[in-house]
């Protein structure tokens, strides 16, 4: 069992197979994923029941007693051998979400600690954080859990040396060149910075999910009045972020 | 009056269950469901109830319950667990009638019987009618959805049965399903299997496993005969995960995800539990030996369809209880097995 080129399809199990783009977080192979992804939903197979796009491949689940899944690797195999799927241009349709962020103070309690490791102040690492375009590589770990980027290199931060058991909904916390943005209380060793109002889970609210994979994401800087105004409204049920449809 | 389900006291991780919900793992919700979906279905053939009526599961222990307002009718499934009605034992695996202010106590789960399990089921005609929730009335407890409020059952609250209970109703009983009581788990290699040395896949194969108390609907932790862990290799990139999934945390230690998993998680994954034998192995009482069987996939889909099978049929497989409550052979006198306890409360390999 050795590794071979990509992309390549591997059984996972007796009912999925995994469609693998490459082997670390990279932006062309993050994109081949979603287009890949879109192509796969739009031709809508039998036997095919669930895709879940990941941070470089993808998982299809599928029925192995039903018709059509005996072709199903072939025709993924011909899909694949279509296009070059790595030059892939990001998906049309594809939504972009300016999410209001409180940096700091209790909304990022590890925010002067990433500023040491990237040897800069708070003000400039909420500069750059928040001027940064990021895209939806994934959600995983907890519903609506969004794992965002990729930052520039010099993000590649180490996890904490701890776990912190509980962090707040709509946390924003970074490591390994990635943001991740909690919907839901959760427990967390990468470092948060910032939260905002914005949740991208919602269980009492029809379409619940509000982030999907290949959308995108920017950031607009508030203050901590602002923070809770918001959050209210979106306690009282009211949506705070409307959407642009991308292109 | 209506007639209701109260729940006098609740076991720890009692929770309602149905199919789940499948197909939001792509926005970080897994499945979730009934951690033995042939279980759920045995209870829906003795009852009639729709496939997609939900239950309650129990978690290696039952709980105390009280029909109010009228006649319900009940059944009892999966592993089996000691049970009175009024104080009387009440057979595993079969339907009956409980009048208004008859008391249902349903105990540990049984030890030394052929068909000893965790989780045990009670069912109502018309199934629970607890509220949907993103279209099922499972309770996902890590997502905190489903159920009632997010959350596992409580001592106090009253369970409305559904409204498609067809009335028709007698005593069945449905035949012991195959995979209580199994102690070889079937399993495949995986997309990361490769990761692992030889010599660690042959000892997975060789070892002697069992489910330690470290278990939940997340996943099962299990025990090396031994003690000796298998190979401690570093996380790598996230991927999407599915129940079944054999991962090996940073110990070596290898875990079994279930139902409720992570959707996505960086532990490398040594191998891969068959579809057909994911409730054999949620089954598997904790502490009890078993060993993992390699098989190749056209065996696994063989044992997938007679899998499905054995559900489709149950219906038909049930037959009238011939014998009283009052005949049934003595469940009393087995032993009680430990509760559940949460293998989930550290973020692992998550962000």
């Amino acid at each position: 069992m050795t590794e071979s080129r990509f992309p390549r399809i591997v059984d996972a199990g007796d009912s999925a197979l995994m469609v693998l783009f490459g082997d670390s977080l990279d932006m062309a192979v993050n994109r081949a994923v979603m287009a890949f992804d879109a192509a796969l939903r739009a031709a809508d197979w039998p036997a095919v029941e669930e895709i879940t796009p990941g941070i470089r491949g993808l998982l299809l689940r599928f029925d192995p007693l039903a018709k059509g899944a005996a072709e199903l690797r072939e025709r993924i195999d011909a899909l694949l051998d279509e296009r070059d799927w790595l030059r892939s241009e990001p998906v049309a349709g594809r939504r972009l979400w300016r999410l209001p962020v409180h940096y700091g103070e209790e909304s990022g309690p590890d925010l002067e600690h990433v500023a040491e490791q990237l040897g800069c102040d708070a003000q400039d690492v909420i500069r750059e954080h928040s001027g940064s375009r990021l895209h939806v590589l994934m959600l995983g770990f907890a519903p609506g859990c969004a794992y965002l980027g990729a930052l520039p290199e010099r993000w590649d931060l180490p996890r904490l040396d701890h776990v912190k058991p509980e962090v707040p909904p709509g946390s924003l916390s970074v490591a390994v060149r990635q943001t991740v943005l909690f919907a839901t209380p959760i427990p967390t060793g990468w470092c948060t910075i910032g939260r905002t109002p914005f949740l991208s889970f919602s269980r009492h609210q029809e379409p619940w999910f509000y982030l999907a994979p290949g959308d995108e994401v920017g950031f607009e800087v508030i203050d901590q009045h602002r923070f809770r105004e918001l959050s209210e409204a979106v306690a009282d049920g009211e949506s705070i972020v409307t959407p642009e449809t991308l292109e | 009056m209506t007639a209701r389900l109260e729940i006098l006291r609740a076991g720890p991780a009692m929770t309602i269950q149905d199919r789940g919900r499948p197909g939001y793992a792509r926005f970080g919700l897994s499945a979730g469901g009934a951690m033995d979906p042939h279980a759920l279905a045995e209870g829906s053939a003795l009852i009639g109830n729709q496939a997609d009526a939900a239950a309650i599961e129990m978690a290696g222990i039952g709980g105390r319950f009280r029909v109010t307002g009228g006649p319900l009718w009940l059944a009892l499934c999966g592993a089996p667990m000691q049970a009175t009605l009024d104080d009387r034992p009440l057979p595993w695996r079969c339907s009956f009638r409980a009048g208004p202010g008859q008391v249902l106590n349903i105990g540990g789960a049984l030890t030394g019987v052929a068909d000893a399990g965790t989780y045990g089921y009670l069912h109502v005609a018309g199934g629970f009618d607890t509220p949907l929730e993103i279209g099922a009335r499972g309770n996902h407890l890590r997502a905190g959805i489903g159920g009632i409020d997010g959350k596992a059952l409580a001592e106090g609250q009253v369970l409305p049965p559904g409204t498609a209970d067809n009335g028709h109703h007698r005593a069945l009983r449905a035949p012991v399903p195959e995979h209580l009581g199994r102690r070889e788990i079937r399993i495949l290699w995986g997309p990361q299997s490769h990761r692992f040395r030889d010599d660690t896949r042959e000892r997975l194969l060789a070892g002697t496993y069992s489910v330690s108390h470290r278990r939940d609907r997340m996943a099962m932790r299990l025990d090396i005969a031994g003690g000796e862990p298998l190979e401690s290799l570093l996380s790598g990139l996230s991927d999407p995960a599915m129940a079944g999934d054999i991962q090996v945390t940073g110990d070596g230690v290898p875990a079994i995800l279930m139902r409720e998993h992570q959707p996505t998680g960086g532990y490398p994954r040594i191998a891969t539990v068959i579809s057909a034998d994911l409730a054999a192995a949620a089954q598997l009482p904790s502490g009890a030996p078993f060993r993992f069987v390699l098989v190749t996939r056209d065996e696994a889909v063989e044992a997938l369809r007679d899998w499905r099978k054995s559900i489709a049929t149950l219906a038909e497989r049930a037959s009238p209880v011939i014998r009283s409550p009052e005949q049934v052979d003595n469940l009393l006198a087995y032993n009680l097995i430990d509760g559940v306890v949460s293998a989930g409360d550290d973020p692992g390999d998550g962000p």
